[in-house]
């Protein structure tokens, strides 16, 4: 047999420890696990969350289209456009490489300036349009899609078009008309700029189109012109109809050449259609840059032949994009909040363990330095065995994770591998060293004082400073970093491990004064014949062995608590921006405009209340806009009556007549620029043009459907129609108090409406709840605080068992004194029972208090998308589970105890204890 | 005890004493509490001795072993081993003297062997800390000394509790030193084992030279050693020299001789049962003779009656 050397000996002592060497290394693999996996989770969620928004977004928002007003002259040959689909190609080559990739399609567009028709049809125009791939789109109920022959009628070119029944309909023509070729002679519309050479011709209809089933492809970019006519309003009260009709491209030279003289400009957009799925996360902030970037190229670079005019960009993928990111680091924010408590328990457990198993190694720790073993060659010698268990335990999970969930991002997942082994690692020989440096006597070694050693004391006073510092930073300063500040995820790590600090905090302060209580408890226990409290309590008031466990409980109570606390506010935060937006349980809108009059739902079956509404912009003295809304105050009170979004509106409000008129003002609101309005201020707003004159009756933060960030005024909608009967305000919101059974027919009522919306406060709660954000948040919370209670449950083990040896030499000596077993379990159970319910009142408490203190600090808000504040909860369902694994976490440990002291032999432990 | 004068003419305990403890205090903390252990100690131990140490408990004999030892460092005094001063070791000649200088047994068998390592590479390990090569040889050689060579590759939980100590006493000779302290090694044995243990220990220093302090309670132990040192209250306080005298029929009888000790001070512990005897509290008179100091209570007349 060959000598012994160093790795013999590390591999005897492992095979000899093979219990704690076979738990260590499952709280190592668990751990690295659980590390590696977050991030990738977590991206992948992300990266799942950005295709689907960009995805729900609309075409033309996600796209990017370059327009421009200019003149670009045929291509000679059969492809007319040929030169003008050139132009997009070079624009396109001009993107930044980053969106050129983004690019999944192409189309453009070429308008003509607005013609009139000469047999007028009042404030209706007419506008030429060339657009790609129209023939496949739409369905021809008449007739069929134009060609490019262009005659010669009356002195003017006809050219063949096309239009939808809505155009139909709006130049007064019906079916047979469009069946019997009929012509519509056109001149140019003076107050178009464009139209400055056009000369007069005519189009001759050949096909009349009904839009496709769904309009929401792609490919329409969201313009639906040629389906529907274009309102443009020059006044509150009047706007013309613009009507498109659709020629074919090989009519493009004709018009060109010969619809005016000189060729007159026309307007050419490009269109780029974004593909979401070739969106990459960890490439979003050098797209979001290049966008950016991109939008400060374009103003001032033309993008066809000819500077006539500049180029104009539109494209909402940036706000997008930011919007993503803001969104996203707002959810980081509350994920590494919720996170580092978690971090910290696991890191409590990992130092539980290693002290655990330095405790195993105190004699051979001892026997060693007495044989002259000096601490490098003890350190050694366990540094090469904690490595042979962690290296292959934490390179295993590492590998697992990548295996669960492929793909990027790499260096997370190797960082969280190496902090993971590379701190149970450190932790162990550190608790090696720690009691190798005790010397070759070990435990003889005497403690060194009523509160513990100086360095012990400064460590908790420190760390209960840093806890309260933190606090009130936290709540100052909010724990995200300024984009500026941020290199990384833009968090401040120290700030967001406040929860956990003061989770150790509390912990540390309840195992000082936790003697002290049950001592107090001991002395009421003891006038009592049972022997079994007052021992446990004695021990627990005069030792200081709970402590450990103590900190742990606590931490992870008041860790657990904060998070479901956290939990609670963003589903109560989103039900609450659900009513706040929608102001009801279904409310109808129209886009821009206002509901037909006469317009009712209120005989739908399921609807139970109707109130309508009318919304406008108002404009104050010191040229502040207001958001203005005038309700049926009774009407809206049967309506939202009981729901939460009952706004305890005044009775003044339902006043039918009023001067001034009764209002409800938002706070800090200065409509004269100076002090904010008190209730009883009177103040004057200028509403449709005219001035009025409000009194103020209350002031409120929020009020239903109304910005929560800027200022507003809700009166009385008769009393306004009172006092200014001339003044036409139509109802542009119907509140709707109705069953989710009324929604269908609420929907179909809606669609007879031009731009008619429903919208329906249960899809928007759903549709909140379940976006991918929310349920990434949530779902990370909920692993953040299931880790917190594994690991918490971890750490009570490993702690209980560094202290199994003095607690079995104890359990041996009250046996021979004639403790039976079950006395012995009882023993067990009040020392762990009492604190478990100090654990959880401090920890709940604790808790929700400090998540009151910090909640606004933490980006919750940010995460729903809404300012609205709400006030923090907790619900008791989340409560009862956090006492649930508590006291599970606590049976654990005495599980633990129990079954070491029932395999107690008294003579082997007192003979031990005597050493 | 023997006395040197140095250069300055002041006597010094110990001159050319393999183990010498000088007025050696040691005072350590439990909780807010002072325990004075030793309380200025003086040792002498020749080279190739073997002495026992005998104490009530609480009298520092532990103390007194572990700072021989090295695992502790005397609050006062002096203590020099092999001509180590220990009061003036750093830390690095500490676990050199541990390794070289002194070997230990204990007298809980779990303390002196790791339960992982099978007899022979226990007593390889100590060679291997001083990173010595090919131990193998050396630890037969010694499993053989202390007659257990056949049991090499056996782990601790299957030998017997003599067995284990021959072991330990194998292990503590691993590097050579030449002093032993052995910490209650008969403890936990049956009085045939101790006495084997014993023998062995005789061997040891009879084969090996080395200088071996024991520690112990058992009465037996006066047999088997030269010099019995006893300590009380943290000082040395009687010494008995054994010695044995063959009687006519061939055997032997032991001849043990009691001293009080006598320190640096001039100071002198009387035995409690002569104390308790004659009444002595608080002062006692003294008269010089030609070849002896009286010792009278307080209240006895000038005739010392």
């Amino acid at each position: 047999m060959p000598s012994v050397d160093w790795l013999a000996l590390g591999l005897a002592r492992l095979r000899d420890e093979r219990a704690a060497s076979a738990a260590f290394l499952l709280v190592v693999f668990v751990t690295s696990l659980l590390f590696a996996l977050s991030p990738r989770l977590y991206e992948r969620a992300r990266e799942e969350a950005l295709t689907t928004e960009l995805a729900d977004a609309r075409s033309s928002d996600r796209g990017i289209e370059l327009s421009q007003e200019t003149r670009i002259a045929p291509a000679p040959g059969d492809a007319p456009t040929e030169l003008i689909a050139e132009a997009g190609r070079q624009a396109e080559l001009r993107l930044p490489g980053s969106v050129r990739g983004l690019i999944a399609g192409r189309s453009f567009i070429v308008e003509s300036p607005r013609w009139l028709p000469v047999e007028r049809i009042l404030l209706t125009t007419v506008i030429l349009r060339i657009e790609q791939g129209t023939t496949d789109r739409v369905r021809y109920v008449v007739g069929g899609p134009p060609t490019g022959q262009v005659e010669m009628g009356s002195g003017a070119a006809v050219f063949q078009a096309a239009l939808s029944v809505s155009a139909a309909a709006a130049l007064g023509l019906t079916a047979d008309d469009i069946e019997a070729g009929a012509v519509m002679q056109l001149e140019r519309d003076t107050s178009d700029p464009l139209a400055v050479s056009a000369v007069p011709i005519a189009v001759r209809f050949t096909g009349l189109f009904e839009p496709p089933v769904s309009l929401v492809e792609d490919e329409w970019f969201d313009d639906l012109s040629i389906i529907r006519p274009r309102i443009r309003r020059f006044s509150a009260e009047d706007s013309f109809t613009d009507v498109v009709v659709v020629i074919s491209p090989e009519a493009y030279p004709a018009l060109f050449a010969e619809a005016a003289d000189p060729p007159f400009r026309m307007r050419f957009a490009w269109r780029y259609h974004i593909d979401p799925a070739r969106l990459e996360i960890d490439r979003l902030p050098q797209i979001a840059a290049d966008v950016r970037r991109m939008e400060g190229l374009y103003r001032d670079r033309a993008v066809g032949p000819g500077t006539e005019s500049m180029a104009a960009l539109q494209s909402r993928l940036l706000v997008l994009i930011e919007r993503h990111i803001e969104r996203w680091r707002s959810a980081d924010l509350v994920l590494v909040t919720a996170g580092t408590g978690p971090v910290g328990l696991a890191a409590i457990s990992l130092g539980s363990f290693a002290v655990l198993i330095a405790t195993r190694r105190e004699r051979s720790l001892a026997t060693a330095r007495a044989r002259g073993a000096s601490m490098a060659q003890v350190v050694g010698a366990s540094l090469v065995e904690t490595l042979v268990l962690a290296v292959p335990a934490s390179l295993l999970a590492g590998a697992f994770s990548l295996w669960l969930v492929q793909g990027p991002p790499w260096e997370p997942t190797a960082t969280a591998v190496a902090l993971s082994g590379g701190l149970a690692v450190a932790m162990v020989i550190g608790a090696v060293a720690v009691r190798a440096r005790s010397g070759p006597r070990g435990p003889d070694a005497p403690r060194s004082g009523r509160w513990g050693s100086y360095r012990r004391v400064s460590f908790e006073v420190a760390i209960v400073a840093v806890a309260l510092g933190g606090t009130l930073l936290l709540q100052g300063r909010g724990v995200g970093r300024s984009p500026e500040q941020a290199t990384g995820p833009g968090v401040d790590i120290l700030l967001a491990a406040t929860p956990g600090f003061c989770g150790l905090a509390a912990g540390l302060v309840a195992s000082r004064l936790y003697p002290i209580l049950a001592g107090l408890i001991g002395r009421v226990t003891n006038g009592r014949r049972d022997l079994v409290p007052a021992l446990a309590l004695r021990r627990a008031s005069r030792e200081g062995r709970t402590g450990p466990v103590l900190v742990v409980l606590v931490a992870a109570a008041m860790i657990g608590t904060f998070s479901a606390a956290m939990a609670a506010h963003l589903e109560r935060s989103t039900l609450a921006v659900a009513w706040h937006d929608v102001g009801a349980s279904h409310r109808m809108t129209v886009g821009g405009g206002a509901l037909p009059t006469g317009f009712d739902v209120s005989g739908i079956s399921g609807v139970e209340a109707v109130a309508p509404a009318h919304r406008a912009d108002a404009v104050s003295q010191n040229r502040t806009r207001f958001e203005f809304l005038a309700i049926d105050a009774m009407a809206l009170k049967q309506v939202i009556g009981g729901t939460p979004a009952d706004a305890a509106i005044p009775t003044a409000l339902a006043a039918s007549t009023a001067d001034p008129l009764p209002a409800i003002i938002s706070n800090e609101a200065s409509p004269s620029g100076g002090e904010p309005i008190a209730p009883g201020d009177v103040f004057p707003l200028t509403v449709a043009g005219r001035p009025i004159m409000f009194v103020a009756v209350t002031t409120r933060e929020t009020f239903a459907t109304l910005p929560v960030d800027g200022p507003f005024v809700v009166t009385s909608l008769a009393a306004f129609r009172a006092l200014e009967p001339d003044l036409e305000l139509p109802v542009t919101d119907l509140f709707v108090r109705a069953a989710d059974s009324a929604t269908g027919a609420l929907r179909d009522a809606a669609s007879t409406v031009d731009e008619g919306r429903l919208e329906v406060r249960s899809e928007q709660t759903n549709g909140m709840l379940f976006a991918p954000i929310m349920v990434a948040v949530l779902a990370g919370i909920a692993a953040s605080a299931l880790a917190a209670g594994l690991y918490a449950a971890l750490a009570v083990a490993a702690a209980i068992g560094a202290a199994g040896r003095g607690r079995m030499t104890e359990a041996a000596q009250l046996r021979t004194l004639g403790l039976s077993r079950r006395e012995s379990l009882g023993l067990a159970v009040i020392e762990h029972l009492i604190p478990t319910l100090v654990a959880f009142t401090l920890g709940t408490v604790g808790g929700a208090g400090l998540f009151a203190l910090v909640q606004s600090s933490i980006g919750l808000q940010q995460v729903i998308g809404s300012t609205l504040e709400v006030a923090s909860t907790l619900r008791w369902e989340y409560v009862l589970l956090l006492l649930a694994a508590l006291v599970g976490v606590a049976s654990g440990g005495i599980t633990v105890a129990a079954v070491a002291e029932r395999r107690v032999r008294p003579t082997t432990e007192i003979r031990r204890g005597l050493e | 005890m023997t006395e040197a004068l140095s250069a300055g003419g002041r006597a010094r305990i110990g001159g050319a004493a393999h183990i010498e403890c000088d007025g050696l205090v040691h005072i350590y903390k439990v909780a807010d509490l002072e325990v004075v252990a030793l309380q200025g100690l003086d040792l002498l131990v020749q080279a190739h001795e073997v002495i026992a140490v005998v104490g009530a408990s609480g009298s520092g004999k532990s103390t007194l072993l572990d700072i021989l030892a090295g695992s502790k460092t005397p609050s006062a005094g002096r203590a020099v081993v092999n001509g180590n001063d220990l009061t003036r070791m750093g830390r690095r000649e500490r676990t050199r003297y541990r390794r070289r200088v002194v070997g230990f047994v204990w007298q809980q068998t779990q303390r002196n062997l790791l339960p992982y390592l099978a007899a022979i590479e226990n007593v390889e390990l100590p060679m291997v800390l001083d990173g010595r090569s090919r131990t193998r040889p050396r630890a037969m050689v010694l499993l053989h000394l202390v007659g257990i060579a056949e049991r090499a590759d056996a782990r601790p939980d299957r030998l017997s509790g003599g067995e284990q100590q021959r072991v330990a006493l194998a292990v503590a000779l691993a590097n050579s030193p030449p002093v032993i302290l052995a910490d209650e090694p008969t403890g936990e044995l049956d009085s045939r084992t101790s006495a084997e243990i014993f023998g062995l220990l005789r061997q040891v220093n009879a084969e090996l030279g080395t200088t071996i302090m024991i520690v112990t309670h058992d009465a037996l132990v006066s047999e088997e050693v030269g010099r019995t040192v006893s300590i009380r209250d943290g000082r040395t306080s009687t010494e008995t020299v054994h010695r044995r005298e063959e009687v006519t029929d061939g055997g032997y009888r032991i001849i043990s001789e009691e001293f009080a000790m006598l320190d640096r001070a001039g100071r002198l512990q009387l035995p409690r049962s002569h104390i308790e005897r004659l009444a002595l509290a608080r002062r006692v008179r003294l008269r010089l003779e030609e070849d002896h100091v009286g010792v009278w209570p307080d209240d006895a007349g000038d005739d010392g009656r």
